[in-house]
């Protein structure tokens, strides 16, 4: 079966483009078609591409019966059809005013085509994103706390594995809206309340208060203490020690 | 400020503002210039060298009345498609390019109006325009059923480098010719 893309292999962009084709062919001019003989050529070509997929030949069918009504009327003798000459006429005359307009727009498309063609020669990179630089070195939260990140991480990424073995807690819906901020208070308080100076972060985040359920809460509010120099973290081996500092 | 920093400044700019371009406004929020035309003579000078210097590789295209994009020479294009990580950017069809005519000289317009004058179905055409942010919706028509009419947008005309609608070539017009149709006999 024909496909649409060997249709535009022939250069045919719809019914109209065909058309001008044929008037063309013919060396009819557009103002002088003989509409006869066009609604006939139209057809044949539309024959011959008999298996063409009709989804997409449908607009091309669609002119082909349109042509087909036309000839009909054209071909009936003219004094029968005087009641209807106007109607006639007028269908006629807006077929032509279709295919010139169409035709002037046929025209253009070559500018349009070249003007691509420069563009596309063109290059240009995309938007540059602005980075301007914001805080100073020494305002940097961690700057102080003598700690590889990476480790840091680690001590979190280690209480979600182990709790994914240890507890069947993760198949359960047990949903808490808390926030770093009120995890925050809480570490500070559960700090201050046990008198406790210095304790493993992977200590604390295995007590009860700071389990899995808020592990994120838990870990954006650990860093967030440390920014506001609450607590400090340091590191030892493979321990990151949080010290409370007021 | 002295002029040949402002021509530093905007050369700054273009390149940082690359494919979307910079428009004068951005340029006179920049300089803190209230005057179009020295902003303009600003440009022209780079413009200028850029076409003189045939040592440099880039180009100002202007486009869309007062927008200005950094470009790179297209003489040398062949040289930089051999870049590793080139993309091709496919042509428009033939069919895509009619659709865009037509809505270049008769927008805002309905859809069913451009098919009219094609006489084929344009939705996909459409769509496809659509995300190549080559049309864009310009309200609602008055007409039954109130269809959505549009229109080409700024990066047509940067596509296509014109400054306005206005440098399109002129259709033939065809009064007189579609007088003597309604004259002619069958």
């Amino acid at each position: 079966m024909n496909k649409w893309n060997e249709i535009q292999l022939n250069n045919f962009n719809g019914p109209l483009d065909l058309l001008l084709h044929l008037i063309k062919e013919k060396e009819m001019n557009i103002m002088d078609i003989n509409l006869l003989e066009l609604s006939s050529q139209y057809i044949t070509y539309i024959k011959e591409y008999e298996l063409l997929d009709i989804e997409i030949a449908s607009e091309y069918l669609v002119m082909a019966a349109y042509l087909i009504e036309l000839k009909s009327k054209l071909l009936i003798p003219k004094e029968e059809v005087e009641v209807d000459s106007n109607y006639e006429e007028q269908e006629r005359d807006d077929l032509i005013r279709r295919l010139m307009e169409y035709h002037k727009i046929k025209e253009v498309t070559n500018f349009f085509k070249l003007k691509q063609e420069d563009f596309l020669k063109t290059f240009s990179k995309t938007k540059s994103i602005i980075k301007v630089a914001k805080i100073d070195d020494d305002e940097l939260p961690l700057a102080q706390n003598n700690i590889d990140i990476e480790k840091f991480s680690n001590i979190f990424l280690r209480a979600i594995e182990k709790n994914k073995f240890q507890r069947m807690e993760v198949n359960t819906i047990n949903r808490v809206d808390i926030s770093p901020e009120e995890v925050a208070e809480e570490i500070k308080s559960f700090l201050k309340n046990n008198n406790i100076n210095e304790i493993d972060l992977a200590k604390l985040i295995e007590l009860k208060e700071f389990s899995i359920r808020m592990m994120v809460a838990t870990f954006l509010a650990v860093l967030d203490l440390a920014a506001k120099k609450v607590i400090t973290l340091s590191q030892n081996g493979d321990e990151v020690i949080v010290k409370y500092l007021s | 400020m002295d002029n040949n920093k402002k021509i530093a400044i905007v050369e700054g700019l273009l390149f940082l503002s690359g494919d979307e371009g910079t428009t004068i406004e951005e340029l006179q929020f920049i300089l803190n210039e209230g005057n179009i035309g020295e902003i303009e003579k600003i440009i022209d000078k780079l413009i200028d060298r850029y076409s003189k210097d045939k040592a440099c590789g880039l180009n100002i295209q202007k486009f869309a009345k007062n927008k200005f994009r950094l470009i790179t020479k297209k003489e040398n294009a062949e040289y930089y498609t051999k870049l590793a990580n080139v993309k091709t950017e496919s042509k428009l069809s033939t069919a895509s390019i009619e659709t865009l005519s037509i809505v270049a000289y008769k927008g805002p317009i309905s859809r069913a109006n451009v098919e009219d004058i094609r006489g084929v179905n344009c939705e996909t055409i459409f769509y496809k325009l659509k995300l190549r942010n080559l049309i864009e919706e310009a309200g609602k028509s008055q007409d039954v059923g109130k269809p959505m009419l549009y229109k080409v947008t700024d990066d047509f005309l940067k596509y296509f480098n014109l400054n306005s609608l206005d440098e399109l070539p002129k259709l033939k017009e065809a009064i007189e010719e579609e007088k003597d149709i309604f004259n002619r006999g069958s």
